[in-house]
This record gives structure tokens, sequence and C-alpha cells, in this order.
């Protein structure tokens, strides 16, 4: 073989490497270019034009329920009133299904406004430890976050539910490495999770002396009540704890009433709503997500199998009518989901009922339950929830 | 030779039966698909086709995927003379899942689809850099140093990838988004993953063919190739590149998945022997067969619980200690 001079071979290695790195380079921005968006439909019409009986009913926005749900007890009064008065609009109307809260709960909701609107402060005074998302939760609604010793770090994060002027006001973040500081802080009582909180963390509280209440898992909306009770019974804030349950009960009914006054079959849709972290996923069955759908009469497809991945092409042969999408990632998800050619087809693209609901919300076990059942419904209905 | 060929043809059948499998298993019916296929291909109709914008591309996503990790296993090994060498060796695989990382932590991926490959890849060519400066001494690369390189930087990235998990452990979400790439998936493989991935694919194994006399020669040891007439250091950077190649579209096609690039290289130089001139079109076909078959059963027994990843990675390691045993008991009669 002949030998050529170093200077040539590295003139030659220098050539072969050009050679590959634009190869690779060059196929790469030929394949990658963007590609044209696809071809929609225009926006029906028929979607913008909510029938008369909707302006005679109170409003139902989800910043006013997102308010009520943060401890606004007087609204929770108000708003379940208006909605006891918008049910009977209905029921007089002659739509159909309208439920509403029993008299008995409706009266124990009225008197517990009352009761709060004209109670002169009473708090037991205990400071509370929440190691919980689900226990902070219900306690930034129940008591004064002066009463709260810590946060979960992440919780802090949930600014669309949380607000940093409300969550800044407690300094502490629940850490097991910050368990001498939270010790300082002399909580009265410390509320666990009796499934995912960890023993060694458990085990420290007890050795201090604080007393532990433990909640359950959450599956479904009882269990969000009971534990929310629980919780409020054990920090001196039982009424609290009562309206914001019977208001929690309230506000579903109000919605489940629009979408019956507008006569929203959702039966006759075929609705489909899958989570996506990098791929799409459906809900996994028995959990409250589960539940909420199947409140709404959406028979998701397929959900019954667990929660497992499902593929584009499942998607597109589901052909659902309306697509819903928890996700972290709204209007980016949302459009890339409107220019994927695999799903331009779909009747939901092609009638523009895509919707990215937010996951953060939907996943969580709290009283904001409220706002993920809210979302869901909205999507279905569009402007006629309003 | 009757022993050789038979092998082949083995997997040649293994890899059209899986092939077929790949292409007609689907929510789609057979017909619909079929029809839909030729009207796109005589221009008729322009309509996404599950045939040809969904199984296909994961066809060759998968074929790419297993023929890149068995080859660049087979040439970490023979480079390392150590049959236990893969790809993890000289940090490669950590280099790219670490720089993937920032990209799903600020949400990159769904505003620039492209980002994960490119990262992945990148990240397995910076870490092969790196890993070749730090171990280049007056002008030379020793082995012992590029493999203990290679196991510092694969423990620090991992240590890091691992703090910056823990810090982030109450975004749940991102966790739960993370979890699901390493583990690995073939759900969704579109055309932009088969052009992210094949030239990488295409350029490492030309490089891996191309050199598949002196990775024959390599494995008997530096001084045996040098004085057979190679180019020890030239061979050697070049094979490491197509390693970081192979790899980095790979973990960019599929996410992280274990043991291939270990095992088949293993399996098939057990079976066939260990010449290098067979071993790596042989490692092209197993890896392909491997990951093809593994992917359909899991398609077909419906096994959503499980990743292609974590299958691989359970039964490769499954296989491999039955070879060790086995090895054990040899040496020991």
């Amino acid at each position: 073989m002949r030998q050529h001079k170093p200077w040539i071979r590295a003139l030659l290695s220098a050539c072969l490497y050009l050679t590959c790195s634009a190869a690779i380079l060059g196929w790469w921005a030929l394949a990658l270019r963007t590609s044209p968006a696809p071809v929609l439909n225009k926006i029906p019409q028929n979607q913008v034009a909510p029938i008369a009986l909707m302006h005679q009913l109170s409003p139902l926005d989800r910043n006013t329920l997102k308010k009520a749900l943060g401890g606004d007890y007087a609204l929770m009064t108000k708003l379940i009133a208006d909605w006891e008065v918008d049910a009977r609009l209905l029921s007089q109307a002659g739509i159909e299904n309208v439920r509403a809260l029993s008299s008995t709960q409706f009266l124990q909701s009225q008197l517990l406004g009352r009761e709060l609107a004209h109670k002169v402060m009473t708090d037991a005074k205990i400071k509370v430890l929440p190691q919980t998302y689900v226990a902070a939760s219900f306690l930034l609604a129940l008591t004064s976050p002066d009463h709260i010793i810590a946060l979960p770090t992440g919780l802090r994060r949930q600014e669309q539910l949380y607000p940093l002027s409300l969550t800044s006001r407690i300094p502490l973040d629940v850490d097991r490495h910050n368990a001498e500081k939270l010790y300082e802080a002399r909580p009265d009582l410390a509320i666990v999770s009796a499934y995912y909180s960890h023993p060694g963390a458990i085990q420290v509280l007890q050795n201090q002396g604080i007393d532990v209440l433990a909640t359950d898992a959450l599956g479904n909306l009882e269990e969000i009540k009971t534990s929310l009770l629980h919780i409020g019974k054990a920090v001196g804030k039982a009424k609290e704890a009562e309206l914001m349950a019977l208001f929690i009960d309230a506000a579903l009914i109000a919605i489940d009433n629009r979408l019956a006054a507008n006569d929203l079959c959702q039966n006759s849709l075929t609705v489909l709503y899958v989570n996506y972290h990098d791929q799409y996923y459906l809900p996994a069955p028995n959990t409250v997500c589960c539940e909420l759908l199947q409140r709404l009469g959406i028979a998701n497809p397929r959900a019954s199998r667990g929660y497992e991945p499902i593929d584009r092409e499942q998607i597109r042969n589901i052909n659902p009518d309306c697509l819903i999408v928890s996700s972290m990632h709204g209007a980016a998800l949302k459009e890339r989901i409107e220019n994927d050619p695999a799903l331009v087809k779909t009747r939901a693209l092609q009638e523009h009922r895509v919707h990215v609901v937010d996951d953060e919300v939907q996943q969580t076990p709290t009283q904001y339950v409220v706002l993920a059942y809210f979302d869901i419904a909205q999507a279905l209905a569009g402007p006629y929830l309003r | 030779m009757k022993r050789s060929q038979a092998f082949y043809s083995l997997l040649m059948c293994a890899l059209l039966v899986g092939i077929a499998a790949t292409l007609i298993m689907g929510d789609t019916p057979w017909n619909l698909v079929w029809d839909g296929a030729l009207r796109n291909l005589n221009g008729t109709s322009q309509e996404w086709n599950p045939l040809l914008d969904e199984r296909l591309p994961r066809l060759i996503v998968l074929v790419s995927t297993g023929a890149s990790l068995a080859v660049a296993g087979l040439i970490v090994q023979a480079l390392f003379q150590n049959p236990l060498a893969s790809p993890s060796i000289l940090g490669i695989s950590c280099g790219s899942s670490l720089l993937v990382l920032p990209i799903f932590i600020y949400g990159w991926h769904i505003q620039y689809p492209y980002a994960v490959p490119m990262a992945a890849v990148l990240g397995a060519l910076f870490t092969l850099l790196l890993v070749y400066g730090l171990s280049i001494r007056s002008g030379k690369v020793h082995l012992t140093t590029l493999i203990l390189t290679g196991i510092a930087i694969s423990t620090l990235f991992i240590a890091i990838q691992s703090a910056v998990l823990y810090a982030l452990r109450d975004e749940w979400q991102l966790i739960q988004l993370i979890t699901e790439w390493e583990a690995g998936s073939t759900a969704d493989r579109t055309w932009r993953h088969v052009h992210m991935q094949l030239p990488l694919a295409l350029m490492g194994l030309w490089i891996a063919w191309h050199y598949r006399q002196e990775i024959n020669l390599l494995s008997l040891g530096d001084e045996e190739a040098l004085n057979l007439g190679v180019d020890v250091p030239l061979v050697r950077w070049r094979l490491f590149i197509a390693a970081a190649l192979l790899t980095g579209g790979a973990i960019a096609a599929l996410g992280v998945i274990a043991f291939l690039g270990l095992l088949m290289p293993h399996l098939i130089r057990r079976v066939h022997g260990p010449d290098a001139r067979h071993m790596v079109p042989l490692c092209i076909l197993g890896g392909a067969v491997a990951l093809i078959i593994t992917d359909s059963l899991l398609r077909y027994f419906q096994l959503h619980a499980l990743s292609i990843g974590n299958i691989l990675a359970i039964f490769g390691g499954l296989i491999f200690l039955f070879l060790l045993l086995r090895k054990r008991e040899e040496v020991y009669h």
C-alpha cells in the first residue's frame, strides 16, 4: 500500500471528517425542515350561541370558584345559595336531570355560612405541620397561614392554585433535613400520609412528641371530603371543613346542571381524555380523574385497561369528537397537536375541539378537584359553561 | 461454514417474521392500512397512513437501534479487549442522558421536538471527546487510562444526574416524564426519529464495516495489531467515534436500552465464534431481531406496564447471568 506524506494524510483525514459531518448535517437540514401546518376547518359558528336561559343564571366562572376554594367562606355561602336558585329556575324551565343539594344540606350550608360570618376568632391556635400536598392545600383554605409551620416545596410552585402572596407567609419547607428547624417551630400536630410519608420522618416526629395524624390514600371524591372533614376537625376548623365539603358537592352539581341546561349530551360525543408526558397515556381507572369523567358521562375508550400508553394510530382510530389532553405544557402542546399530521383528520382537530388542561389541577386530590371538573366540563361545553 | 450459513438464515428468518409482525400488527385493519398506503404511494392521497407514517418509521428505528447498540458493544469490547465492556464504560450513555435532562426540565421537548435527540447525540459526542481528551498523555492514549477515565466520567455524570433528580424530587410530573423517557419506548416513533438517527447509524455502521478486519486484529491486543500493520491510534479513535454515533443515535431514537450492547456480541460470539468480519453483520442482524421481536411481543401481549428497555434489561441480565454460570462450569470442568 502506498504511504502518503504526513501532511497529505492529515489533509485527507480532515476531508474525510468534514465530508462525514457534512453528510450528517446535510441530512438533518433536509429532513428536519418545518413542514407546512395541516389545513383545518374553520371554527364552526354554531358553537358561540348560548341559549337565552343562560343569561338568567348566576355566573359560573373559574376564578370565582378558585377564590371560594381558597377559603372565602362568605363567597362559598353566596354561591351555594345562587346555585340553589339556578337549579329551581332550570327545573321550572323544564330542564331534565337538574339536581341540587338536599334541603338539609342546603340549610346546613347557609347556617354554617352565617355562623362563620359572625364568628369571633376563637381558633384553637394550634400549629400544624402538613407533610403532604393534600393536607397543606386543605389547611391553606381552612386556617390562617400563621398556623401552618411549613409547606411541601413543590406546592409553592403551583402558583396557579396557591398564590405566592399566601405561601410566602410560610417560610419553612417540609423537608427531612429540616427536622430541627421544624421542631423549633413547635408544631402541635403533624399531618402525614399513611401511604407515602417516609417512615423515618414519621418516627422523628413521634420521637419529638408531636401528635401525628395519618391520612389515607385519596382515590375518589368521597375520600377527599372525608379527609377534609378529618383534617378540619383535627385543627379545630370543623365548621369550615364541613362548609367546604358541602361547597364541593354544590359546585359539582352546579356544573352538571349547566351541562344539562345546554343539552350537551356527552353520550352522543366520542370524547377522549388522555395525559401527555412524552407520549399519550390513558388515565388509570379507580382514580379521581376517572370518577370525574364518569360523572360527566364520558366513557373514555379503553380506560378499563389501566394507565397505559396510547399511540397516535389508536387515537386516530378512536377519532374523538373532542380531545382533552392533560399536560403541563398548555399552548405549546396544543400547537403541536394541531400540527400533527397523524391527528389532523380526526374530528376533534377538524372541529377545533382539542383542549389542553392543566395536569397539576387534574391530578390534585384536594378541594381543587372542582377546578379539574370545571376544566373538563368547559372543554366539552365551551362558551355554554360560563 | 454450514453453521455460519444456518445462523445467518435463522437470523434472517427471524428478522422477516419480526418485520412482518411490526408492519401488520396495529389497531387499524390491514386492508384499510394497505389501501391507504397504496393511495399515498400512487400520489392520490396525502393522508396520514398508519403503515407509512407510524409502523414503518417504528420498524426502521427498531432495526437501526438494535443494530447500532449491538455493533457499538462489539466495537467497545474489541477495543478494550474485554468481553464485559459496553458503550456505557466510556460514559457515552450517561453523557447522553445528562444532556437530555435540561431539555425536559425547561420543557423544550414540546416547543422543539428535535431538542431531545439532538441533546442525546451531542451528549454522546461531547462525553467521548472529554474522556479521550482527559486520557491523552504525551500525545498517546493508553487503554487503561481510557477505561478509568471513562468510568470516572460515567460515575460523575450519574452522580450529577442523581443530584439533579433529587433536587427536583418534588416535581413528580417531571420525574415521571424522565422515568418514562429513560425506560425507552417505541410508541409514536415518526420519520423525525428516523431522520435523526439514521444518518448517525449509517455512518457508525459504515465505519464499523470498513474496519471490521481491524476490529479483529485490535481484539488481539494493541501490539499484535500494530505489528500486523494497523494504525492503532487512528483506527481506535475512529471506532470510538463510531461507537458514540451509534449509541447517541440509539438513545435519541428510543431512550436508554440497557444490556443489548453488552449481550448481543456475547451471544453471537458464542454461537458463531469471534471473527469480527462476520461479527459485524451478525450483530447488525441480531440486534435488529432482538429489538423487533421484543417490541412485537410487548405489543401482542399488551404488556403496557413494562417498557422495551425494562424487558430487555431483565432478560438481558438473566441471559448474561446464565452464560456466565455456564462459562464457570466449563472452566471448572
